[in-house]
């Protein structure tokens, strides 16, 4: 172990610049020992060797001190390892800002297109809504239209239902009409016929009676046959009549 | 610290992937277009609104020898109609009319002593029939008769079917079925339909408690299959 010099000199830096102040790192090489007699030794903080108070570090190991200029920047006493993961942390960072940034943009470039959309759709919303309640007003009226028609079609059938059945009954009646018709021709026809049996018995029975008022000109079985055969006559004749009256009084 | 990076990297990435998307793009139109589809009720109705079973049922007109009698008849086809034996019988001319007074001339009749059915033809082409059930209804089950009770108005009866009963009138061969279904004289003949307006059965009798008789749509698929037991009604006068 060596004494302590007295304080050492700052270093220049690389490119013979100003001294470095702050917060600018400077990169240039770190004195070594032994090559500057200002410089301070101590236990190299990479090896993780520390020298403990009251204790000869001698009697125990030996120690390759990093010499480090007394007035150099805080930066250049951290040691290398810690130095590198610093700047790891600052790109880390640096690169988490960018992507927020990214992120920022973009979540502010969505919430836009979001916020447009939603009163596109609010004003399509209220569009729709004055369409519905337009063609709400208009089934409304269709509905008072079908229901007028509806009573009117229900009327229009039974009109129809009752035409329909005035005509089946006046076919009705005509058949029944004809019907009668027909058996009225068969009464007159019958009626005829009885009336010409009638006029034919009482025509016969008036030659009878001349026969009869002639008999001695006339033989008696002619006579008796004429008169056998006009009773007949007249009793075909009756008996056509009696039914005649008895169809008639149907 | 390559670890932290890496974890990082994965969960930056994680989260852009639960970021919020931007908005698609708007549909030109949020109305959806009409699908039209064929009305349910188009074969159905006619244009003056009457249904198929308003449609297919007619009135008969048995102009006798002496008489003047009426029934009901439906149409099983365009030129063919069913209606009851005893409706024709003793005719000497068939007019059948429509349920809007459309008077249809009958050609000709058949009829068969195995039931109280006959079968008419007309020349002109109705437009409507009737479509037999495959199955005889069950007790029960809700009916509804369309007929011309008096010979009066088209009339739309209902009831439910009360079960087989040996035939009142001794008429037919086999069972038949009582309803509770009000008709009149004049009903003879009419379509009992069920709920889905297919016939299953046809008036041809009542009894004094109000109760109608049908011979089931069974005897006349029988009927129907077997012409041979379908004699030609002949003029009786």
């Amino acid at each position: 172990m060596t004494t302590p010099p007295t304080p050492p000199t700052p270093p220049t830096p690389p490119g013979g610049g100003a001294q470095p102040t702050g917060g600018i790192l400077p990169t240039g090489p770190v004195p070594r020992a032994g090559t500057d007699t200002n410089a301070i030794y101590r236990p190299d903080y990479g090896t993780g060797e520390r020298p403990r108070p009251g204790i000869n570090p001698a009697n125990e190991q030996t120690t390759v001190l990093t010499p480090v200029p007394e007035r150099t920047a805080a930066l250049y006493r951290i040691p290398l390892n810690e130095r590198r993961r610093w700047q790891v942390v600052a790109a880390a960072l640096g690169v988490v800002i960018l992507v927020l940034g990214g992120l920022t943009v973009y979540l502010w470039t969505a919430s836009d297109k979001w916020a447009a959309r939603s009163a596109n759709l609010e004003g399509q919303a209220y569009d729709l809504g004055r369409r519905l309640s337009t063609e709400q007003e208009y089934v409304v009226q269709q509905t008072e239209q079908i229901d007028i028609l509806t009573q009117q079609l229900s009327t229009a059938q039974q009109r129809i239902t009752e035409l329909a059945d005035q005509s089946a009954q006046a076919g009705d009646d005509v058949a029944y009409a004809q019907q009668e018709i027909t058996y009225l021709k068969e009464l007159v026809s019958l009626g005829g016929s009885v009336s010409l049996a009638l006029n034919r018995c009482t025509n016969e029975q008036k030659t009878l009676v001349d026969y009869l008022q002639n008999s001695a000109s006339y033989p008696a079985e002619g006579i008796a046959q004429f008169k056998s055969e006009v009773d007949a006559l007249c009793a075909a004749a009756q008996s056509a009549n009696a039914e005649l009256q008895k169809q008639l009084a149907q | 610290m390559r670890r932290l990076l890496v974890a990082t990297v994965a969960l930056l990435l994680a989260g852009c992937s639960s970021l919020p998307s931007l908005p698609p793009p708007l549909p030109t139109d949020f109305v959806p277009s009409p699908s039209p589809t064929a009305s349910d009720y188009g074969p159905l109705l006619s244009p003056d609104g009457f249904d198929v079973a308003q449609r297919m049922t007619v009135r008969v007109r048995n102009i006798g020898c002496g008489f003047l009698a009426t029934g009901t008849g439906f149409m099983i086809d365009e030129h063919t109609l069913v209606t009851n034996r005893h409706v024709i019988e003793d005719s000497s001319q068939l007019e059948v009319s429509t349920y809007d007074g459309h008077a249809v001339d009958a050609t000709a009749a058949r009829s068969t002593t195995a039931a109280d059915i006959a079968i008419i033809r007309v020349n002109e082409t109705l437009p409507v029939a009737a479509r037999l059930a495959e199955k005889d209804p069950q007790t029960g089950d809700a009916i509804t008769v369309i007929g011309y009770p008096g010979g009066g108005r088209l009339t739309t009866t209902s009831g439910i079917v009360l079960g087989s009963v040996q035939d009142p009138l001794n008429g037919s061969v086999g069972t038949v079925l009582g309803t509770t279904a009000k008709v009149e004289p004049g009903s003879s003949g009419s379509p009992v339909l069920n709920a889905a307006g297919e016939v299953v059965g046809v008036i041809y009798a009542k009894n004094d408690v109000e109760q109608s008789f049908m011979i089931p749509v069974s005897v006349l698929r029988q009927l129907l299959d077997q012409e041979s037991l379908l004699i030609p009604q002949q003029n009786s006068c």
